[in-house]
């Protein structure tokens, strides 16, 4: 949903629970994906998104910059999900060779994968073998066309670094697909 | 010959599945759980309240059963025994007078004529 974020922090201001309604509604389903991409099952980033909006209401009125509001609400999800990793225990996100093989069992556990598409398939394995940051920058850049200072806000870190990796993230994924062909 | 892989080829296709309805069930799911949060922690406040008025009950209780321990004790004997005496029936009270009329050590009658 086109919601201008102005429009959201101004609702919030003069009444919170309307103004978190068109938050919900801008953000529900690119945060849905950017979570997914991150935990792979729906069942856990149907978890992850409800908390996160659960912690984005009760911290809303403590929003310093208001003209970050995607950044915040991603940087929110974004910690969510690698909290909900790390207690998995997965490795996904750690070494190369693990990593593929834990996400490829997470896809095939999950009811909701459309395997048929197989390059689709390949090319979130590639992602999935990254290390956590580069995964992160490319998802971000790549899926929602976010700006380097975007990243580096939800990520983060710095815009040079944010940089940095999604441009080792596009190589290490180029040549895992080039494998496969 | 390598063929060169193109980001273009698969573009922002993924393999994953949202079911439908999701989104819908996600809002009200949210706003459920606010509430049913909201709702407990004033249940958690009135606890806490009646935790504290019970407390503050039981401090007032051992306060004054300790201060009640703590009094001296009424030393005054005769008080008793000035009790006890109009306790007794009138005959009992006239026979204690006469015996102490007919004392040798506590009647005046007799000590005076020493």
């Amino acid at each position: 949903m086109n919601i201008d974020n102005n429009e959201i922090t101004r609702t919030i201001t003069q009444d919170k629970e309307k103004g978190f309604r068109l938050l919900m509604a801008k953000f529900s389903e690119p945060l849905y994906w950017h979570i997914r991409r991150l935990v792979v099952s729906h069942d856990d980033a149907q978890d992850v998104e409800q908390e996160t909006f659960i912690k984005a209401y009760r911290s809303i009125d403590r929003l310093d910059n208001k003209d970050a509001l995607t950044a915040w609400i991603y940087r929110i999800a974004t910690r969510q999900a690698l909290t909900l990793l790390e207690q998995n225990k997965k490795t996904t996100l750690m070494s190369e060779a693990l990593g593929e093989q834990d996400a490829m069992a997470d896809m095939t556990a999950d009811s909701y994968v459309d395997f048929s598409d197989l390059e689709a398939v390949r090319l979130q394995k590639a992602i999935l073998s990254l290390p956590r940051k580069q995964q992160l920058a490319f998802n971000l850049r790549y899926y929602d066309e976010m700006d380097y200072d975007q990243i580096a806000q939800v990520a983060e870190t710095t815009a040079t670094t944010a940089r940095v990796n999604y441009h080792l993230a596009k190589e290490k994924i180029k040549r895992y697909m080039q494998q496969e062909l | 010959m390598e063929k060169n892989f193109d980001f273009k080829t698969v573009g922002k296709r993924m393999p994953y599945v949202m079911p439908e309805g999701f989104l819908t069930d996600m809002e009200n799911r949210v706003m459920e759980s606010l509430e049913a949060k909201t709702a407990s922690r004033g249940k958690c406040r009135i606890y806490n309240l009646f935790r504290s008025m019970v407390a503050a009950a039981a401090v007032a209780t051992l306060f004054i059963v300790c201060h009640s321990a703590l009094q001296p004790r009424n030393m005054n004997v005769y008080s008793d025994l000035d009790q006890a005496f109009d306790n007794l029936s009138y005959d009992d009270q006239q026979l204690m007078i006469d015996a102490y009329d007919n004392d040798v050590f506590l009647s005046d009658t007799y000590n005076s004529n020493l």
